[in-house]
């Protein structure tokens, strides 16, 4: 993105000088890369260790519910219910010595044995780097399939459908905040095994693009954990699951294979191929693990964007905290009581910019400035690309409302647009949105 | 005068530089490498070995001297299958080894929209199907070019299934965002057009059902004939608007309603439904990709690509499925042959 930019920078000078260091540089990778890759094949490790571990049948398409239950210790996976052919429950230990919280469904990424230490290999930047290491990945992926479709839901809610995934067998369900409406939203939440299960939003990050979802009843639901303490880095293999394009009862999940591309504080980028519909469903690292939220979708099909989930910790804790606490009363058929949002804090007079605006690739483009309100008065054109605000580089226009949210009336911000191929900075000081109403 | 050639040199040097920097001067540069990502150069070279015998079945189909499919050969004495409705003009098979050989269609198997070629040969590899049940979902699925490392590299992502009918459309590009699915734009003497309905609309229900998103208002839609008068409801201007529209047949280049953008539309099959079985697997194939094995990490056949069906997957029939088909093409076949009528 810098570069990007340094591309407009009308200071030429300093142009030429950086783009003729990269032409070097980028010359020096190119040999650099095309002699590594020669090297890559004959030189690397086999991929000799065998995985000790029993595995889920990986011949008939196994996409029965199983249920992930954790202890402290380690995580056991088995079938809820005996599947419709009789096929005994199967049990998968990966005794992964995951050492989380009980009541948590964050893992951390503390991998002990030498044998697991070989399979993680197998997703490192570097690899695959033989036919060895796609048949482990393969294995791999053929194990995690079930237990990852068996937690991803579909998700309706007024005039939108996502997806999401359960994260704990107490029914706490992850999806984007956009596919969650608003906090108190009632929500169908469909499970893998098409049972039709009522929800509610209790709580929303609209910056973030999160929200928790609480299933009605008492359980146990079928979850996979949320990744903790995961160092995510561009390159980690992923699977991604939903229903794109809608639920189809005849179709389960759909899943598809990627890589993150970049990693951003506030999102993750992966080449995993989304479409409407996955909105909300599950990125999981190849340890099964939930290590985003699909957000968005790029510009091209390779390029998509997820909400990222180890930033979302934190805040998980306090919400699903204060929501466990209530159940003393065991069949709490009632919604909780408090509705935790951001909406539902003490009110006061928010900043107003007074437009809308569409996401594009990159930040939002402007579709309607109000007459007369601080971005009209400010300058700002319709079709205007808003790319920063204060510096701080746009995601999409719920990432503007956001960020002026945190605005008093009548700050001043510096808005950076590109309008007819130009950067230009336009100073708008914000008004006042009346809350009271 | 001297200097001409000198001049020369340094606009082609300075186009191949450019063209080698291009990437990382637009490329964030702490993303990953773009020939690092799964179908990024240096994973699909990963798997060239493994497509080896399959790329002595494949063959590239022409049109008119464009490429427009890629085909199966399924015996050695030049019978090779390939997708029907891609099939246009002047038909070649461009072989392995070069050879280009004309080619005649002398059946076709309606159901799976496939093609039976014939061209003048004896000496072609004929593909081997894997044997037994479909792969799992999870198992890598990749499409092998006619050399070298293959054209895209996947995973399956949904089990066997059947694609129903795509029977009418409403006549709308659209556009979903975070408040549902926008219309983008309306084709010209459509069934929406003539209602009335125009860019920005947004798309609330239509029959009376709920529309989600522009894959849900495509499988609602194709539950109706063409010719199905229809309630649509929309909101303009924050204005709810309640209209009837007849349902209009799908016409083949505007047919994309689904698509997120004009681009993808274009890079959709013709023919992307209404399949007996199909395999789903997660590759990008462009339309004139499809028409080829579709083979697993062991190289072994699983399928046959027969439809870029949206942004996200392509369809692929499973490879049990067809000796049965290439039996009912070759019973069509002589059948044509013994009437006398080819081509």
């Amino acid at each position: 993105m810098a570069k990007l930019f340094r591309i407009f920078d009308p200071n030429r000078g300093h142009f030429i000088l950086a783009s003729s260091l990269t032409i070097i540089f980028g010359l020096f990778l190119v040999v650099q890369k095309n002699w590594e890759t020669s090297a890559l094949s004959p030189h690397s490790q086999p991929s000799t260790a065998k995985i000790p571990s029993s595995r889920l049948d990986q011949d008939s398409r196994n996409t029965k519910p199983v249920a992930v239950k954790q202890s402290t210790e380690s995580k056991t996976v088995s079938d809820v219910s005996p599947t419709e052919n009789g096929t005994p429950p199967q049990k998968l230990d990966t005794s992964t010595s995951t050492n989380h919280q009980a009541g948590s469904p964050f893992v951390s990424d503390e991998v002990s044995s030498v044998a697991f230490q070989r399979r993680d290999d197998a997703f490192d930047d570097d690899v695959p780097a033989t036919a060895d290491d796609l048949q482990t990945m393969e294995d791999f992926i053929v194990e995690q399939v079930p237990i990852a479709l068996a937690s991803t839901v579909a998700i309706r809610a007024s005039y939108i459908q996502g997806s999401g995934v359960i994260v704990s067998d107490d029914g706490f369900v992850l999806t984007a905040a956009h596919v969650a409406v608003k906090a108190g939203q009632k929500l169908d939440v469909i499970l893998s095994d098409q049972r039709e299960v009522a929800g509610e939003t209790i709580f929303l990050d609209s910056f973030l693009d999160i929200a928790i979802v609480k299933l009605d009843g008492p359980g146990p639901w079928p979850a996979s954990p949320i990744a903790d303490n995961v160092k995510l880095a561009p390159g980690v293999w992923c699977l991604a699951t939903g229903h794109s394009g809608g639920y189809f009862k005849e179709r389960p999940a759909v899943v598809r294979l990627g890589r993150l591309i970049d990693i951003k504080d506030d999102y993750l980028e992966s080449d995993c191929p989304l479409v409407g519909g996955d909105s909300g469903g599950p990125l999981f690292d190849m340890h099964g693990r939930v290590v985003g939220i699909h957000s968005r979708i790029g510009p091209t099909v390779s390029r998509n964007f997820h909400a990222p989930v180890v930033q979302f910790k934190k805040r998980w804790e306090e919400i699903v905290k204060t929501d466990r606490e209530p159940p003393t009363q065991p069949d709490s058929a009632s919604p909780p009581e408090v509705v935790r949002s951001p909406a539902s804090e003490p009110k006061k007079p928010r900043a107003l910019l007074g437009l809308f605006a569409e996401d594009i690739v990159r930040g939002c483009r402007v579709t309607e400035v109000l007459a007369n309100q601080p971005a009209d008065i400010g300058g700002v054109q319709l079709d205007d690309v808003i790319l920063k605000i204060d510096q701080t580089t746009i995601i999409n226009f719920s990432h503007l409302r956001e960020l002026i949210r945190k605005k008093e009336p009548g700050e001043k911000v510096v808005l950076t647009i590109e309008r007819n191929e130009q950067l230009i900075e336009e100073e708008v000081v914000l008004g006042s949105l009346e809350t009271s109403s | 005068m001297s200097a001409k050639p000198w001049s020369f040199a340094l606009a082609s040097l300075g186009v191949v530089i450019l063209s080698i920097i291009a990437p990382f001067v637009t490329a964030n540069e702490n993303a990953l490498d773009p020939n690092l990502a799964k179908n990024g150069s240096v994973i699909r070279y990963l798997f060239t070995d493994v497509t080896l015998d399959a790329c002595r079945s494949t063959v590239r189909i022409l049109g008119d001297g464009d490429e427009i499919a890629f085909g199966t050969v399924i015996d050695a004495n030049g019978s090779i299958i390939t997708k029907a409705s891609e099939l246009r003009g002047q038909i070649v098979c461009r072989l392995k080894d070069g050879r280009d050989l004309p080619a005649h269609v002398i059946a076709e198997y309606q159901p799976y929209d496939l093609a039976l070629l014939q061209v003048d040969a004896a000496d072609l590899t004929p593909v081997k199907w894997a044997a037994g049940d479909d792969p799992p979902v999870g198992r890598w699925a990749v499409t092998p070019g006619l050399h070298g490392a293959p054209l895209a590299v996947g995973i399956i992502s949904v089990p066997r299934r059947a694609i129903p009918v795509e029977k009418a459309v409403l006549g709308v590009s659209i556009r979903d965002t975070t408040r549902g699915p926008i219309v983008k734009g309306v084709i010209a003497e459509s069934g929406a057009d003539k209602a009335g309905i125009e860019a920005g609309d947004r798309i609330l229900t239509v029959a009376g059902k709920q529309i989600y998103s522009s894959e849900h208002l495509v499988e609602v839609v194709r539950g109706y004939e063409p010719g199905t008068l229809v309630k649509v409801v929309y909101e303009r201007d924050t204005e709810e608007i309640e209209i009837e529209v007849t349902l209009g047949a799908p016409i083949p280049s505007l047919l994309h309603p689904n698509s997120n953008d004009d681009q993808i539309a274009r890079e959709l099959s013709r023919r992307r439904a209404d399949f007996p079985a199909v395999l789903q697997h997660d590759s990008v194939l462009q339309p004139e990709n499809c028409g080829g094995p579709l083979i697993d990490i062991k190289g072994r056949v699983i399928g046959l690509n027969i439809a870029r069906a949206g942004r996200t997957g392509c369809y692929a029939i499973p490879a049990g499925e067809m000796p049965g088909i290439i039996a009912e093409l070759k019973k069509a076949s002589h059948a044509k042959v013994s009437t006398g009528v080819r081509e």
